[in-house]
């Protein structure tokens, strides 16, 4: 366990070594590309994790008490949000169609300075980062504070934030996914990029769920907790790859059917030169390999199986911010030792993180009064 | 009723209750056993040996190929058999043909699932089962759980099964007599075969008198009749009683004046070929020429027909000296009026098309008698 | 559980209440159908079989006479008749998100609604294929949309949307009306052998297939169960999403929207849930169904259409974001006047019916309260036609060139036809509440059993 440490402090050495070079060799534009990506990546995974687990609260569910923990330490990754966030800033001038001189000239853009502009988008990055730690603190510092209080109105409390949590989370969300995504591109526009981006993060958070419990499965961490569970966390993520597939071709289809100039030049400029094999990859990886691989329900009581396909679900779901946001750095694949450096700084970084927030609490929420319901679940 | 014995019932009260007798019954050496449930009591494979479902393999099977064919069938429709192109896009353009084959795959496959379960693997609709006939039948579809021990061929030690089955606490003991198969009688046959027939035709007889005798329903009756008239109708309109009226007298059709030269001689004389000099005069000449004329004249003008050889026409040779000498206006005159066994085509061809047959004709004549210089 | 040392906001109510038996519950199941049913019934039905009369007379009048008698024309060319085509495939929806989804999730709430659900999508669903199917202006020709070889030579074009809408709406019908009758056959097989009437007998008999309850079969049964609620859930998402598609794979502005096809499945399941709330509101006690269907089902299923409420928000939200956001003048102009247009009220109305009347049910008094519950599903179910109208006949009334703007007004066979189709869906229900067993039996005796148990622990200890 020290060795693994010690190895990921060193891989996010090299990492921060690339990181700085990508800026002094490539440039500003590559570095902010890369940069915006992980931060885009990161807040996917950490939102992901709170929705997974306030998704617990407002349900009810009884099976995933024993596993909510667990997606309460992949969310301690939303305080580290805030710095990412106030380097990303740094990007704005540089990789946002919008904050380009001349930007202005184009009608469309022109027409929407009034929602893209410094002190609007600073501040509503700002209203976003605050709701998202503020409910960070709610719903898992609530939860923690359980374990030692054993109190269950905590659990009421929890109940009733976390719809308040959900409305927040689909605003934020979606002004997050207009504003670091999208905006890159002033000139595009897609309502569904929310529901987009939300299928995403919960995809990913799901897989990277879905692995850290196996993970404390394997080392019997969580005692009680069965295949069953973990099958649970399998239909959850293949049920989530169906919905992230039905979204994501929705758009691509209407868009592509209506061939709109206005519209169609964002697809173009994924879909086609060397970006094809990255969408061909997103579409067959992102959408195919899991739902076969989640089709039957062996597979998913299979957490040996589960647990490969979990990795590559969160690889994925790296390509497809990927596929979002390298294209602004003109055509052709951005692909190098730079995004290397940047994968292998953010990834150790973010178990180092992980790691660390499982010294928080219990590995499980002993103070719920349903966890002993939750440990009863098997399937039929 | 025969005297075989299809099995021994026994009911219990609730689903543990018979979910422990299971074993027990099983323990006095029946292993033959049934169990009859009203609804599905979960732990019942287990503790019977039920094998595994197949269903969702024959699903997934019967799935892929729907989706597969579902793509074929689209593919080849669009793009073979018929090919469409739609909002401009690649004949190719895959994203409009998914949603079909989603939905041709879900039809499929749930169709299988649900006809898969009932048919093939229950064996359903099946009325002859003796469990239908037994007394038992209202009460382990309502609230109580039967278990039968189950004879093979026939043999079954009747009063040791119900020892056994009242033993594990089964009450409402009861024999199920296996049920007589009865063959269906030739005359019974013969019954069906006819009455079928005859149904059949009575049937057809009927609607061919009703269609005869009632007349049909002529919905949106409004689209078969409009207020217009047909060509050679009557109407009062005008004096001399008819829909259409000829042209006044020397009213001639735009780009269909009438020739005045009486000869293609004269024609020749008088008449000059109105038509610009452009490339699109001698592509239309050569599409009309290919259209009328070639046919006769073949498409350089030789006049050796397509046409077999029992049409005994022998048309002019348009590249022999005589035609290349006429002038234009004596080629015009012969289109437009026809010579010989040739029919006139002013009635088919434009003034216009005809003046660019005759130029295409030139253009044809100039290049298979071509010079040198034509070349440089 | 431990329900006892909980507070009460905590405690889990059970989902039958009173001394209730297996047996028990099939009496009640087959109450109309074994028992003369109350008059109150024969008046209801009189009723609604009357409007549906009217209805059909008004379609035969307007086959008879051409589709020149209805309201549509340029340039508003999708008049009533596709608005109700819309909106019943929607209220048709709830049958398959209450019975398959909440199959899925495992919820067991589900099993005492689950048959009237998807009866109503059964009914729902042949009022919508109605539609369409006069709606062609040559209603003797609607076979020309399946692909088959023909002497036209030619194929249908599988590129076009309405082409999906006709595999979509088929599929849909045939694999709900499939699913409902599978669910049937169980419950059909107890009515066989306990019903009195002889002729009953032979039809159940029929109709039930044989069915034994042998526990092979019920192996077969649950695996099928389940993977037709697996297809099935998909299914639901992808017909309403194609039924979007008509719409937004257009250029007309105010329907070409990527956020379309969720936001139609969000809007769908919406109205089907307050569709069956508004059905069990009434059935619930005139049925005296209160002790399978207890209050508790209804707070659950009023937070359904809360929750579907607050996405219906979202997605106008996004809509009217978007409209702005994408700076396009037509789009902002259509937008505009779905709300500030000639036909304000339109846009007010659906806001206010989808999206504010349902704050309501934040409150967990009101959601129990039958007149909250009726009075909301009502206005949802009001609301989501508006929705409908507005963005089909105020879209299309505001084209790209003013010089092809104008004007809709339904005509009193518009209304007969919409009106005849409401008493035609609640026609079909009566008939289905008279005949068939309206609680799904056999899934909800595990339920009753599991609670009997659980209170005799309780009474040892």
């Amino acid at each position: 366990m020290r060795r693994a440490g010690a190895g990921l402090w060193a891989a996010l050495a090299v990492g921060a070594v690339g990181v700085v070079g990508t800026f002094a060799v490539d440039g500003a534009q590559r570095f902010w590309a890369n940069w915006i990506l992980w931060f885009v990546v990161a807040v996917c995974v950490a939102l992901g994790a709170l929705f997974i687990v306030a998704l617990q609260h407002v349900t009810g569910a009884m099976w995933s008490v024993p596993l909510r923990r667990v997606p309460e330490r992949v969310a301690a990754l939303t305080p580290w949000l805030v710095p990412l966030a106030l380097i990303a800033l740094f990007s704005l001038p540089v990789s946002f169609s919008w904050t380009q001189p001349g930007a202005a000239a184009s009608a469309t853009v022109a027409l929407k300075t009034s929602w893209l502009n410094y002190p609007f988008f600073i501040a509503r990055l700002a209203v976003c980062i605050a709701l998202w730690v503020l409910s960070y603190r709610m719903l898992v510092g609530g939860s923690l504070r359980q374990d030692k209080t054993r109190d269950p109105a905590a659990t009421i409390r929890l109940r009733r934030y976390a719809p308040v949590f959900m409305i927040l989370l689909a605003l934020t969300l979606t002004a997050f996914a207009f504003d670091w995504v999208s905006s890159l591109e002033a000139g595009w526009y897609s309502d569904i990029f929310g529901a987009y981006l939300f299928a995403g993060a919960v995809t990913s958070s799901l897989a990277a769920t879905t692995l850290l419990a196996i993970y404390l499965y394997r080392r019997d961490r969580l005692p009680g907790v069965t295949p069953d569970h973990l099958y649970n966390l399998g239909g959850l993520l293949f049920g989530f790859t169906i919905f992230w597939g039905y979204i994501a071709f929705s758009q691509y289809l209407l868009q592509w059917y209506a061939n709109l100039p206005a519209e169609v030049f964002w697809f173009q400029q994924r879909t086609m030169g060397s970006m094809q094999g990255v969408f061909i990859l997103l579409g067959v990886g992102h959408f195919f390999v899991p739902f076969l691989a989640l089709m039957s329900r062996r597979d998913k009581q299979n957490w040996r199986r589960l647990r490969w396909v979990a990795l590559w679900v969160l690889f994925m779901e790296f390509v497809d911010v990927f596929w979002l946001i390298s294209p602004i750095q003109g055509a052709g694949l951005h692909l190098g030792w730079p995004e290397a450096s940047f994968a292998l700084f953010f990834v150790a970084a973010g178990l180092l993180i992980v790691r660390r927030a499982m010294g928080m609490g219990e590995h499980m929420p002993v103070g719920d009064p349903f966890l002993a319901d939750g440990l009863k679940f098997h399937l039929r | 009723m025969s005297d075989r014995v299809f099995g021994v019932l026994g009911l219990y009260r609730d689903a543990d209750a018979l979910l422990a007798a299971i074993p027990e019954v099983k323990a006095s050496g029946f292993t033959r056993l049934e169990a009859f449930t009203p609804y599905p009591v979960h732990g019942m494979d287990e503790a019977l040996d039920l094998p595994k479902s197949m269903l969702g393999v024959l699903v997934f099977l019967m799935g892929a190929l729907a989706c597969v064919s579902a793509f074929t069938f689209e593919w080849w429709t669009s793009t073979v058999s018929y090919p469409l192109r739609t909002a401009g896009k690649a004949m190719n353009g895959w994203p409009g043909w998914v949603l079909v084959m989603v939905e041709a795959t879900i039809l499929v496959s749930t169709f299988t699932a649900a006809f898969g379960m009932l048919f093939v693997f229950n064996k359903l609709p099946f009325f002859g089962n003796p469990m239908l006939e037994t007394d038992a039948l209202p009460a382990f579809t309502r609230d109580r759980f039967a278990l039968v021990v189950m004879s093979g061929r026939g043999r079954l030690d009747v009063e040791a099964a119900k020892a056994a089955l009242r033993a594990a606490g089964g009450d409402a003991l009861e024999v199920i007599p296996e049920p007589e198969r009865v063959r269906a009688s030739a005359g019974w046959w013969m019954r069906t075969v006819v009455g079928l027939v005859t149904v059949c035709f009575l049937a057809g007889y009927g609607m061919d008198w009703a269609t005869r005798t009632y007349p049909t329903v002529r919905p949106m009756v409004n689209m078969e009749v409009q207020p217009r008239l047909d060509p050679e109708a009557p109407d009062a309109f005008f004096a001399n009683g008819r829909g259409m009226q000829r042209p006044p007298d020397g009213a001639v059709a735009r780009g269909y004046l009438p020739i005045l030269a009486a000869t293609p001689e004269d024609a020749g004389k008088e008449l000059v070929d109105p038509l610009p000099v452009t490339a699109a005069v001698l592509a239309r000449g050569r599409h009309m020429f290919d259209l009328h004329c070639a046919v006769c004249h073949d498409r350089l003008g030789t006049g050796k027909p397509w046409l077999d050889s029992t049409y005994q026409a022998q048309p002019v040779d348009l590249q022999s000296a005589p035609m290349r000498d006429a002038a234009d206006g004596f080629l015009y005159w012969v289109i437009s009026q026809g010579i010989r066994t040739m029919p006139g085509y002013a009635a088919d061809i434009s003034q216009d098309d005809r003046w660019a047959i005759v130029r295409y004709i030139r253009a044809l004549q100039r290049s298979q008698n071509a010079t040198a210089e034509d070349v440089k | 559980m431990t329900d006892a040392t909980l507070p009460a906001a905590l405690r889990i109510a059970p989902l039958v209440e009173g001394d209730v038996s297996l047996g028990g519950l099939d009496d009640t199941v087959r109450t109309w159908s074994e028992k003369t049913p109350p008059r109150s019934w024969y008046i209801a039905i009189t009723i609604t079989s009357l409007v549906a009369l009217g209805g059909f007379a008004a379609i035969g009048y307007m086959l008879y006479t051409g589709i020149g008698v209805l309201g549509n024309n340029l340039p508003v060319v999708w008049g009533f008749l596709i608005i109700n085509f819309v909106f019943w495939v929607g209220i048709g929806h709830a049958g398959t998100l209450i019975s398959v989804i909440l199959y899925l999730f495992r919820q067991r709430w589900r099993n005492a609604i689950s048959r009237i659900a998807e009866a109503t999508t059964v009914f729902a669903f042949m009022c919508a294929m109605i539609f369409p199917a006069i709606h062609v202006g040559r209603p003797w020709l609607p076979y020309w949309l399946i692909p088959y070889p023909n002497q036209r030579g030619m194929w249908v074009n599988f590129r076009s949307p309405l082409i999906w809408d006709v595999f979509a709406v088929l599929t849909y019908f045939s694999v709900s009306l499939m699913f409902w009758y599978l669910g049937l056959i169980p419950d059909l097989a107890t009515l066989r052998s306990t019903t009195k009437s002889r002729f009953k007998r032979v039809v159940f008999r029929l109709l039930s297939l044989g069915w034994v309850g042998n526990a092979w079969h019920w192996l077969q049964y649950e695996k099928a169960y389940l993977l037709l609620a697996g297809l099935t859930t998909v299914l639901a998402l992808s017909v309403h999403s194609i039924v979007s598609m008509d719409f937004a794979s257009s250029m007309v502005p105010g329907w070409h929207m990527t956020i379309f096809p969720p936001y139609f499945v969000v809007g769908a399941a919406f109205s089907g849930f307050a569709g069956v709330v508004l059905v069990f509101a009434f059935v619930r006690t005139a049925m005296h169904l209160e002790e399978y269907v207890t209050p508790r089902h209804m707070d659950l299923l009023n937070r359904m259409v809360l929750f579907l409420s607050c996405v219906m928000a979202y997605a106008y939200l996004m809509e009217g974001f978007t409209a702005w956001y994408s700076a396009d003048p037509y789009v902002k102009y259509v937008f505009a006047t779905y709300v500030f247009g000639g036909q304000w009220w339109a846009g007010w109305l659906t806001i206010t019916l989808n999206c504010i009347l349902p704050q309501l049910l934040w409150f967990p008094r009101l959601r129990r309260s039958v007149p909250i519950m009726v009075i909301v599903s009502a206005g949802v179910t009001l609301g989501m036609w508006m929705e409908r109208y507005t963005i089909i006949v105020l879209s299309l009334k505001r084209d790209y060139l003013p010089s092809s703007w104008g004007g809709y007004l339904p005509t009193p066979v518009d209304w007969a036809i919409l009106i005849g189709s409401v008493g035609f869906f609640l026609t079909m229900l009566l008939l289905f509440l008279r005949k068939l067993p309206v609680i799904a039996a056999w899934e909800v005796k595990p339920d009753i059993v599991y609670y009997q148990k659980q209170r005799t622990e309780a009474g040892h200890v």
